[in-house]
């Protein structure tokens, strides 16, 4: 079902300190539905840390996080029913295949009714979906991690590096489906090396280092 | 509760396509208790005295030397920080991916343990308390050590630190599961020692799930 309600994302103030360094402080952005949000920074700026952060799958020293007004640690599985989120790793199980592989994250997500076949032929997968994970290659690993992201359908998507070990025709698609997501009112939040553009839509940048939106 | 069966099917699917991890367990087990009866005089006096302890340390052992995969592939393929993130209740999935543990590792001890305890000159009066005992023993092993391998699955050489971390919690369990079984073993009515056990298993239910899940949100950090 295309969900039709608004969302907003609110960082107001956060900081985080690891092994008593200040990796960054007094991060501010909001993020509204129909937004998308690249996090810039040299390598080990903390933008990892800030997507985990964001998940609410680790805890920082100082600020708050809002979703709808409301913060996220306590509104716990209501948050994260409506977040996806992509990280280095996969999240395959490599002695399960394509298909059962979706299967059982569409299960663990109650989306049960999903179709499968379309979904795999979408992210280019039609000739592997018999194939355990262990035996597709780091891309079409990712491009099964995709597919996740599609059978969710939450409205908000945090990604890091979503585009590491894709072709071009594996990043054109995954832009696709993140203006489709923004059209529909979805929220995108990423990080990436590459110079990222997504026209029609701005994208907004936040510079971990200098630590302030522009 | 269908995030629980999710969980443990595919668990169970996995343990299945990678019969190595169903089976050195359970080989484990019977190589430390025969070992034990080369090591000592194999006289039958002797062997009925300890064998429900020898049988009890080999189950520990086993228990503990497999405890450390049940989230390690999870970790390490990601798949941990998705089903944190899932809209079904952590603490339930935790209990399921515990539950798939024991019936792995747990349940075939218990199974093939009759047989060993004949080979052990257990005596026979006493093999119903020590089935008794591994039954409500075995998954707190399971569980105690989920919390353990919660705890150290950050850290890149954990290696010894779990045992470590683990063997002190399980001696309760031996010392309640051995006395069960000495106590039947000289006629006597060993209720207590199993009720306590009971309790221990239902104490651990309770509250490992919840220290599991606050353990591996520290280590996904």
């Amino acid at each position: 079902m295309p969900d039709t309600s608004h969302y907003s994302l609110e960082v107001i103030n956060l900081s985080c300190f690891r092994n008593d360094r200040l990796l960054f402080s007094e991060i501010n952005f909001s993020i509204n539905s129909g937004e998308i949000l690249l996090i810039e920074g040299l390598n080990g700026s903390g933008k990892t840390t800030l997507l985990k952060m964001l998940c609410g799958l680790r805890g920082y020293d100082e600020g708050t996080i809002n979703f709808n007004q409301q913060n996220i640690t306590q509104l716990d599985s209501n948050y994260t029913d409506k977040l996806s989120y992509l990280g280095h790793k996969n999240g395959n199980k490599a002695a399960l295949t394509v298909k059962e592989n979706l299967r059982l994250s569409s299960n663990l997500n109650d989306n049960i009714d999903s179709d499968f076949n379309a979904i795999i032929k979408q992210v280019g997968l039609a000739k592997e979906s018999d194939q355990l994970s262990a035996q597709l290659s780091a891309g079409q690993n990712r491009r099964l991690a995709i597919a996740r992201l599609i059978i969710s359908q939450h409205p908000l998507w945090i990604l890091d590096e979503p585009f590491t070990a894709l072709d071009s025709k594996g990043i054109t698609m995954l832009k696709e489906l993140m203006i489709n997501r923004l059209q529909q009112g979805g929220l995108v939040i990423l990080t990436s090396h590459h110079d990222f553009e997504l026209a029609p839509f701005t994208v907004r940048r936040l510079q971990l280092s200098k630590q302030e939106t522009v | 509760m269908s995030g629980f069966f999710l969980l443990l099917k595919r668990d169970l699917i996995l343990a299945n396509r990678n019969r190595s991890e169903l089976f050195n367990p359970l080989l484990f087990f019977i190589l430390v208790s025969t070992l034990f009866t080369m090591g000592t005089t194999a006289s039958p006096e002797l062997l009925s005295k300890i064998s429900a302890g020898i049988i009890w340390v080999g189950a520990l052992l086993a228990s503990l030397l497999s405890i450390d995969s049940i989230f390690r592939s999870d970790y390490e393929d990601g798949c941990l920080e998705q089903w944190l993130l899932s809209s079904h209740s952590s603490s339930v999935l935790v209990l399921a991916k515990i539950v798939a543990h024991w019936i792995i590792t747990g349940l075939p001890v218990i199974i093939i343990t009759p047989l060993l305890a004949l080979m052990l000159h257990l005596p026979t009066e006493s093999l119903t308390t020590l089935m008794l005992t591994l039954l409500l023993g075995t998954p707190v092993l399971s569980l105690i050590g989920s919390i353990g391998v919660a705890l150290t699955l950050g850290l890149r050489k954990g290696g010894m630190l779990l045992p470590l971390l683990i063997l002190p919690f399980y001696v309760p369990v031996l010392i309640f599961a051995n006395n069960a079984v000495q106590v039947s073993a000289s006629g006597l009515d060993a209720s207590a020692q199993i009720t306590m056990l009971a309790a221990i298993l239902v104490l651990a239910i309770t509250l490992t799930p919840i220290t599991v899940v606050a353990c591996l949100k520290l280590s996904v950090e």
